[in-house]
């Protein structure tokens, strides 16, 4: 749970006024902050951690989702929304001049559709868990430590986790470097569920947008009065775990015992952690599961509770209902699912187990739970931008708008989205094109302007790099003022191309008056780095002529040089 | 408004609101009323007016059209509060016949935008 002020927790069992802000940012850098003015309706987002209300499994993830509508938005393009971002936050009316601010997540935008030509248009978003999906393609032979696959599954799939490899270790209840195995899984979301295995939990996408690892909560941490809820659906049966167990490929098991009288097996199998090729394997497995045996002592009920909502309870969290049962006074549920609105009810899930009790079904195929089975799922590939540099202006003649560079991994169709906002200076037409490497790409039509004319165009240009560096820049052609551009370039698997670091032999220069003059380059960089300094003096000029008759496409050109012959 | 009417009761009536999210409800279990606020106090002033046809003709002009806002200052609680305020709910009827000459009363009311 959120920490929250006592304040807030009553204002929220006295229905107090419920406010929302947030920020929307585009691919292309700019911020549009969100508030009660062109927020519109009831924006509801939704987490879960188990796949249906009657099935529990350890190493669950789903991808938690948005749904907002906006107002007052002005559109630059079909492909404004692309690889945008939403970060929303609920205030609640304290009492105090300013409400508390609870953080709600942080989505990736997957889809936009415009509802009116006047700017209101509903998103849908997905959290980063979504970024999981990104195959990793790493063919290292050797031991993989903890450390290792954590930094690999942050560069790949571009996330961020909130915990540390030590804190990973700490939850899974053993040191840090015996966790290890000896090949990546196929994919991000692969390795990430079953390291939340390991610790009897799962993995969320938690408030800021980073993935966050986290171990079921054993002790309520809210109260929710009957007074508090529209209705309350418990399913028969009060459910303990008596048993974790682990099963391995070969169908070999070892349990260990909890606390809980209750009469559940719990388990997973086929965990690529959990190794042993010796005949002790009893031994070794039951080394893995004991820690989660002692950490889950949990007894809770199933079902759903449709609540007043409290935006600061987290996915895991065991709660108390009162009154749940008639003649009791209260039953505990274990929050696996989450749908919240603004100004309206949130639906509380808590899952149960399977009528066999036994749950080993968990392989390491993830059939049921890593390919992401809910009919909730957003399925979208996971797109990166690579925001261009935009010169907004007066021009005339051909005028480069924007320019940048990226890297690319492996060859993939990719997009280059462009929205120019330009003023015609004289009559005569105005138009862009996008260069792929120097090559232009599909010809784009160009538009007939009078003086004075305001002209929207927008595009969204294929491009279909090579494995490595390019360049790309838009042109506009025509005479007239650029008011607003936004250039971005998406695909997957793209990245900020940095310079180079090149050794200085391969820079010919002389040295004249203290200061430094290249003159040549033998390097086979396409982005190098000019150095600050070359033979203890500072590059001040770039002679003409230095990159005649070499590969190289772009250029960092250090602080200090005063010259570009 | 028009310096040539008074409104002919005494004073207007004011009454105020609170707006509540299309979720709010009543528990299944308990009967009980779970509301989400939107916004407190929405106010909103009924006001009467008597006079010839054409009087009323020129009141009603000023309050038509309905998407038409004014800025309007009135006495709540003692102290004058102003607020923006489209005009709604006009009613119209003849009174009374004056020396032959029929008067209406138009009655309307302000609502907070």
């Amino acid at each position: 749970m959120y920490p929250v002020s006592q304040a807030y927790i009553t204002a929220i069992d006295t229905g107090a006024q419920q406010y929302i802000r947030g920020t929307l940012t585009l691919a292309s850098g700019t911020v549009i902050s969100l508030s009660d003015d062109n927020i519109f309706g009831t924006p509801r987002t939704d987490q879960r951690c188990t796949s249906s209300d009657d099935t529990f499994m350890f190493g669950e993830m789903y991808v938690g989702t948005l749904d907002i509508t906006l107002y007052n938005i002005t559109i630059l393009g079909d492909s404004y929304f692309h690889g945008a971002q939403i970060s929303l936050e609920v205030g609640i009316d304290v009492g105090e001049t300013d409400p508390e601010w609870v953080p709600l997540g942080l989505w990736d935008i997957t889809s936009s559709e415009k509802l009116n030509a006047q700017g209101q248009v509903r998103l849908k978003g997905a959290d980063r868990l979504n970024r999981l999906k990104a195959a990793i393609n790493d063919d290292t032979v050797g031991v993989l430590r903890l450390a290792t696959i954590m930094e690999k599954v942050e560069k790949t799939a571009f996330v961020t986790f909130e915990q540390t490899p030590a804190e990973v270790a700490a939850l899974i209840g053993r040191p840090a470097q015996s966790i290890q195995c000896v090949e990546f899984s196929a994919n991000c979301w692969e390795e990430v569920r079953q390291i939340a295995q390991l610790m009897g939990g799962f993995a969320f996408a938690n408030r800021s947008g980073k993935i966050e690892f986290r171990k079921f909560g054993m002790s309520p941490v809210r109260t929710v009065e009957a007074d508090r809820r529209f209705s309350l659906k418990p399913s028969s049966g009060l459910y303990g775990v008596a048993q974790v167990r682990y099963t391995d490929s070969k169908g070999r098991f070892a349990s260990a015992d909890t606390d809980v009288s209750g009469n559940a097996i719990l388990g997973f199998s086929c965990n690529k952690y959990i190794y042993t090729g010796s005949e002790n394997y009893i031994e070794q497995y039951t080394e893995w599961i004991e820690p989660i045996a002692e950490s889950f002592t949990a007894c809770w009920h199933s079902g759903t509770c449709d609540y007043y909502g409290d935006p600061a309870l987290d996915l895991g969290d065991m709660i108390t209902v009162e009154d749940g049962i008639a003649g009791q006074s209260g039953m505990q549920m274990l929050v696996t699912g989450l749908s919240w609105g603004f100004r309206a009810p949130q639906t509380i899930t808590s899952a149960g187990l399977s009528d066999t009790g036994d749950s080993t079904s968990s392989g390491s195929s993830g059939s049921s739970s890593g390919s992401g089975g809910s009919s909730s799922q957003v399925a979208v590939p996971t797109m990166n931008t690579i925001a261009l540099d935009t010169f907004p202006g007066d021009f005339e003649g051909r005028y480069t708008s924007a320019e940048g560079a990226f890297g690319i991994r492996q060859a993939a169709d990719c997009f280059v989205n462009i929205g120019i906002v330009m003023t015609a200076e004289a009559d005569g037409t105005l138009g862009f094109r996008v260069l792929l490497d120097e090559i232009a790409q599909v010809l784009q039509p160009v538009q007939t302007v009078n003086e004075g004319d305001t002209v929207t165009l927008s595009a969204a240009v294929p491009i279909s790099p090579d494995e490595g560096k390019h360049t790309v820049r838009v042109e506009v052609i025509g005479n007239g003022t650029i008011t607003e551009i936004s250039a971005v370039v998406f695909g997957q698997d793209i990245s900020t191309e940095s310079p180079d670091i090149v050794p200085d032999s391969v820079w010919t220069y002389t040295i004249a008056d203290g200061a430094a003059t290249v003159t040549g380059y033998s390097g086979e960089s396409t982005y190098p780095r000019i150095p600050d300094t070359l033979g203890g003096a500072p590059v001040r000029i770039i002679g003409a002529g230095t990159f005649t008759d070499t590969a190289v496409r772009n250029v960092y050109v250090p602080e200090g040089v005063t010259t570009i012959e | 408004m028009s310096s040539k009417l008074q409104p002919v009761k005494d004073g207007y009536r004011l009454s105020k609101s609170d707006l509540y999210s299309d979720a709010t409800g009543r528990s299944a279990e308990t009967g009980k009323l779970l509301s989400y606020i939107i916004r407190k106090d929405v106010c909103t002033i009924e006001l009467e007016y008597r006079g010839t046809a054409e009087q009323i003709a020129e009141i009603e002009s000023i309050i038509a059209p309905v998407t038409r806002q004014y800025s309007v200052e009135f006495l709540d609680n003692g102290s004058y509060i102003t607020r923006t305020m489209y005009p709604s709910d006009r009613q119209k009827s003849t009174s009374v016949i004056i020396d032959g000459v029929p008067h209406m009363t138009l009655s309307f009311s302000l609502v907070e935008v």
